[in-house]
C-alpha cells in the first residue's frame, strides 16, 4: 500500500518551464500555448497508482487515466516485471505468423469476455480496432452503409473519424463514403435510418467524451433488435467502458445487449503496452475464414504485448476492480452531484457511470478554467473532446475511497476559484 | 500509386494500390487516384492546383520492390512545387538504414515534405509510429494552429520513445546502413550468380542495400518457393502485391558469415524447386493450368500433394 501524498497547491518549477520551452520548437508554439490554457501543462517525471509526478516534484491526482487506459493503477509492478521478463524473451514477433502468445491472448480474451464474441483481431490503436470493425462489417454483410449516432468519438483514422461527432473534420476533405450519424436514444431515428443496406450499427454505449451520456436500455434492446431484423452487426465501441471502467466488467454487461463486434482499449493492457482490438462472434469471424490476412498490421498481436495483456487480464480477474468501481463510483457521483446546488449558475449537470464521471459547466470556457485550476491544486483532469463544456473524471479503478475523498476535496477548492 | 502498401486503416487502404485488400471494403475515400509507379508523364497528366499530396514509397515494398529512380523522384520534387503540392514518402520500410542510406531520399537528394516512419522506429521492441514534417509556414503553420489535429493514446507513448531514442542511438553508432550497403551488395552478387545458372525459375534481382527483392519467371513460384525456403531454414514473405517477386530484408546487423549461410540454404531451396518445377514447368505451358497455379486456393494444395510424395 502506497501512501496517499497529502493536498499541496502546485508550484510550477523550473524544470517543468524549461522542458515546455523547449516543446515550442520541437513540437510546437500553438500546442504549448494550447495545453497551458487548459491545465495541461504537466510534463510528467513518474508515477504510481493514481497519481503522477511532474519533473518537479508536484503531485497530482490521475483523474485522466490516459483517457481511461491506467485501469489498474500507474506503474502497476508486477505488469513491469512482465514487460521487463517479456521484452529480454521475445520481441515483436512476425506479423503474418501465428504465435504462441497470440493464440493466448486470444484464447484468454475469449473466457474474459462474456457471451459469444470469442474470436479477435489485435490492432495498436483504437481508430484502427474501429476501422477493422467497419471493414469486417462491410466484408462479412457484403453491405455498405455504416451508421453511428451524434455525440460519439472512436479515433483519428479513415473510418472512425467520418463516424465521429468532430466539427473540424471537413477539413480533411471527403471522407468514407456510406457513413451515416443519427440522433443518439433515438429509436425511431435510427428505425428511420437503418435498412437492408446497412452494414452495421455502431455507438458507445457511453459516450465518454460526451458528457458521459448513457444509452437508455430499452434503447439498446430495441436496436439490437433492429439490426438483427435488417441483417445489420451491432458495434459497440467500449475502448473507455471496458475492463470494468463503468463498475461492470464491459458496459454491455450493465445492459444485457450483445454486440456482433466489440473494439476493446489499451486497458487490455491497463496502459502499460500500446495494443488495442476487436472481438466478434464466430459467425462474423467466416469472413476471415474467407478472406484471411485481409487485414494487417505490423504490431498487432505484438508478442511482448499480448504476454503483458495476459498478465492484465490475471490481474483483472484476481482484483475485480468492476466491484470495487461500483462504491467508489457511487461515492464520487454523489459527491459532485452535492456540488450542483453550491454553484448551480456555473456546474450544470454530472453524469456517468462506475468511474467514467462527467461535470457539464456552463459553458467551454468554465471548463477550461475548471481544468487550468485543478492542475493548480494537484488534480490532472481533461475536457471531454466532443462535449468541451464538459470535464471528464476517469481516475485508475485501483484509486481508493480516501483517495476518492482527497478528489472531491481538490473539486471542492478548484470549484470556489472558477 | 499502382502496388503502393501504406496499411489497413481508412486512409492508408484508399491509396493503396492491391484490389484484394479494398474491394471487399468500398466505397473508399474519394479523390484518391492511382498512377504507374516511375511514370512522370502519367503524374503530370492528372495531378492539378487542387492536388493536395503525392504519396509514394520510394522503393514499393509489398509492390515487388520497384525501386524509385533518381530522375523520377526530383520530376516529382519539381511537379509538386510548381503547383503547390505536398510530396510524401513512405519510408517505413526504406528508413532507418535500410536501403545503404539512413534514409532513402539521401540516395536522389530529393526532400519530401512529410515523411512516413514505423515498423523500425521500434527496434523490434516497442510499437511506434511518427511523421516528420518540413518546417514550412504551410506544414508547421497548420500544426501551430491546429495543435490537436491528430491525437494518439499509445502513439509516443513514453516506452516507445525512450526505445525508439535507443534505436536511433545504435543506429548512429554502429553506422548500421553502411553494414546494409555492402551486406546488400553480397547478397545481391550472390543472388546473381544463382540467377545465371536457374534462369528458367528466377528473372530478376532487385534492391537496394537490404531490401532486395527476387523475381521468379511465374506468379505461383513465389508461393512454391516460399515453402522450399522454409524447408531449407529460411523464413521469407513473398510481396503481398506481387507473388512473384519475394522479398528479403534481412536485419541490418547481419554478418558476412550469415550472408553466405543464406546463400547456401538459398542455393539448396533453389534445387528442391527444381525438383517441383519438373512436374509444374511442363503443366504450366498449358493456360489454364498456369492460371489455377496462380491461385492461391489452387496452389496450396497441390503443394500439400506434392509434399506427400515426399518432395
Amino acid at each position: 500500500m502506497t501512501t496517499m501524498p497529502a493536498y499541496k497547491a502546485i508550484q510550477k518549477g523550473a524544470m517543468t518551464k524549461e522542458l515546455i520551452s523547449e516543446a515550442r520548437s520541437l513540437f510546437s508554439q500553438g500546442l504549448v500555448e494550447r495545453l497551458s490554457a487548459h491545465g495541461l501543462d504537466i510534463v510528467e517525471s513518474h508515477a504510481k497508482g493514481a497519481y503522477l509526478y511532474d519533473v518537479d516534484g508536484n503531485a497530482y491526482i490521475d483523474g485522466y487515466s490516459g483517457a481511461s487506459t491506467y485501469n489498474l493503477g500507474r506503474k502497476n509492478t508486477s505488469a513491469v516485471e512482465v514487460l521487463k521478463q517479456s521484452a529480454r524473451e521475445t520481441d515483436h514477433g512476425n506479423f503474418v505468423l501465428i504465435s504462441e502468445e497470440k493464440a493466448t491472448l486470444a484464447s484468454r480474451l475469449a473466457d474474459f469476455i462474456s457471451g459469444d464474441l470469442s474470436c479477435s483481431l489485435f490492432t495498436v490503436v483504437r481508430g484502427e480496432a474501429m476501422d477493422a470493425a467497419c471493414k469486417l462489417a462491410r466484408g462479412y454483410t457484403g453491405k455498405t452503409e455504416l451508421i453511428s449516432v451524434d455525440g460519439g468519438w472512436y479515433g483519428e483514422t479513415g473510418f472512425s473519424m467520418g463516424l465521429s461527432d468532430r466539427g473540424d473534420k471537413k477539413q480533411f476533405g471527403t471522407l468514407i463514403p456510406g457513413q451515416t450519424i443519427v440522433e443518439f436514444n433515438n429509436i425511431d431515428a435510427a428505425q428511420k435510418s437503418i435498412n437492408h443496406d446497412t452494414a452495421a450499427f455502431i455507438l458507445e454505449p457511453v459516450q465518454a467524451e460526451n458528457h458521459c451520456r448513457k444509452a437508455d436500455e430499452k434503447y439498446l434492446r430495441e436496436l439490437k433488435l433492429l439490426c438483427e431484423h435488417f441483417g445489420t452487426l451491432l458495434i459497440f465501441d467500449e475502448t473507455q467502458t471496458g475492463f470494468g471502467r463503468t463498475g461492470h466488467k464491459f458496459a454491455k454487461d450493465y445492459y444485457g445487449v450483445e454486440p456482433d463486434i466489440l473494439v476493446f482499449g489499451e486497458a487490455v493492457t491497463a496502459g502499460v503496452f500500446p495494443m488495442t482490438g476487436l472481438v466478434f462472434t464466430p459467425e462474423v469471424k467466416t469472413f476471415f475464414d474467407a478472406h484471411p490476412l485481409i487485414h494487417l498490421c505490423t504490431f498487432g498481436g505484438h508478442d511482448v504485448g499480448c504476454r503483458v495483456a495476459c498478465h492484465m487480464l490475471d490481474q483483472y480477474d484476481a482484483k475485480r476492480p468492476w466491484e470495487q468501481t461500483q462504491k467508489t463510483g457511487k461515492r464520487l457521483m454523489d459527491d459532485l452531484r452535492s456540488l450542483l446546488q453550491d454553484k448551480p449558475e456555473v456546474l450544470d449537470s454530472v453524469s456517468g457511470m462506475g468511474l467514467l464521471v462527467s461535470m457539464r459547466f456552463k459553458d467551454r470556457d468554465v471548463a477550461k478554467d475548471f481544468c487550468v485550476a485543478a492542475r493548480n491544486n494537484g488534480l490532472f483532469v481533461v475536457q471531454g473532446a466532443v462535449a468541451k463544456e464538459s470535464v471528464v473524471l476517469r481516475p485508475p479503478l485501483t484509486i481508493t475511497e480516501n483517495e476518492i475523498d482527497q478528489l472531491t476535496d481538490i473539486v471542492k477548492i478548484v470549484m470556489k476559484k472558477i | 500509386m499502382e502496388l503502393a502498401y501504406h496499411g489497413h486503416s481508412g486512409f492508408s487502404l484508399s491509396v493503396g494500390g492491391k484490389a484484394y485488400y479494398k474491394e471487399l471494403f468500398e466505397p473508399l475515400m474519394p479523390g484518391c487516384r492511382l498512377v504507374p509507379f516511375n511514370d512522370l508523364p502519367a503524374i503530370r497528366a492528372i495531378a492539378s492546383k487542387r492536388t493536395a499530396a503525392i504519396l509514394l514509397e520510394p522503393v514499393q515494398g509489398e509492390g515487388g520492390i520497384h525501386v524509385a529512380t533518381d530522375a523520377y523522384l526530383q520530376g516529382l520534387r519539381t511537379l509538386c512545387d510548381e503547383l503547390g503540392i505536398i510530396l510524401i514518402f513512405d519510408e517505413i520500410q526504406t528508413g532507418f538504414g535500410r536501403t545503404g542510406k539512413i534514409w532513402f531520399s539521401e540516395h536522389s537528394g530529393v526532400v519530401p515534405d512529410i515523411m512516413c516512419l514505423a515498423k523500425s522506429i521500434g527496434g523490434g521492441v516497442c510499437p511506434n509510429g511518427a511523421i516528420v514534417y518540413r518546417d514550412t509556414e504551410q506544414l508547421a503553420g497548420y500544426v501551430n494552429r491546429n495543435p490537436f489535429f491528430h491525437t494518439s493514446s499509445g502513439g509516443g507513448n513514453d516506452i516507445s520513445c525512450q526505445v525508439s531514442s535507443k534505436v536511433i542511438d545504435v543506429l548512429l553508432e554502429r553506422k548500421l546502413w553502411e553494414n546494409a550497403e555492402m551486406m546488400g551488395t553480397r547478397l545481391k552478387e550472390g543472388l546473381t550468380r544463382i540467377m545465371e545458372n536457374n534462369a528458367s525459375i528466377i528473372k530478376e534481382i532487385r534492391g537496394k542495400g537490404l531490401m532486395i527483392g527476387i523475381e521468379y519467371t511465374q506468379e505461383f513460384m513465389g508461393v512454391l518457393m516460399a515453402d522450399c525456403l522454409s524447408n531449407s531454414g529460411i523464413f521469407a514473405a513473398y510481396s503481398g502485391n506481387a507473388p512473384q517477386v519475394m522479398r528479403f530484408m534481412l536485419p541490418l546487423t547481419v554478418t558476412e558469415t550469415q550472408v553466405d549461410e543464406f546463400l547456401n540454404r538459398f542455393k539448396k531451396a533453389v534445387s528442391i524447386q527444381r525438383l517441383y518445377l519438373f512436374f509444374l514447368l511442363p503443366l504450366s505451358k498449358i493456360p489454364i493450368v498456369r492460371k489455377w497455379l496462380n491461385e492461391d486456393d489452387i496452389l496450396i494444395p497441390v503443394n500439400v500433394l506434392l509434399r506427400k510424395f515426399g518432395m
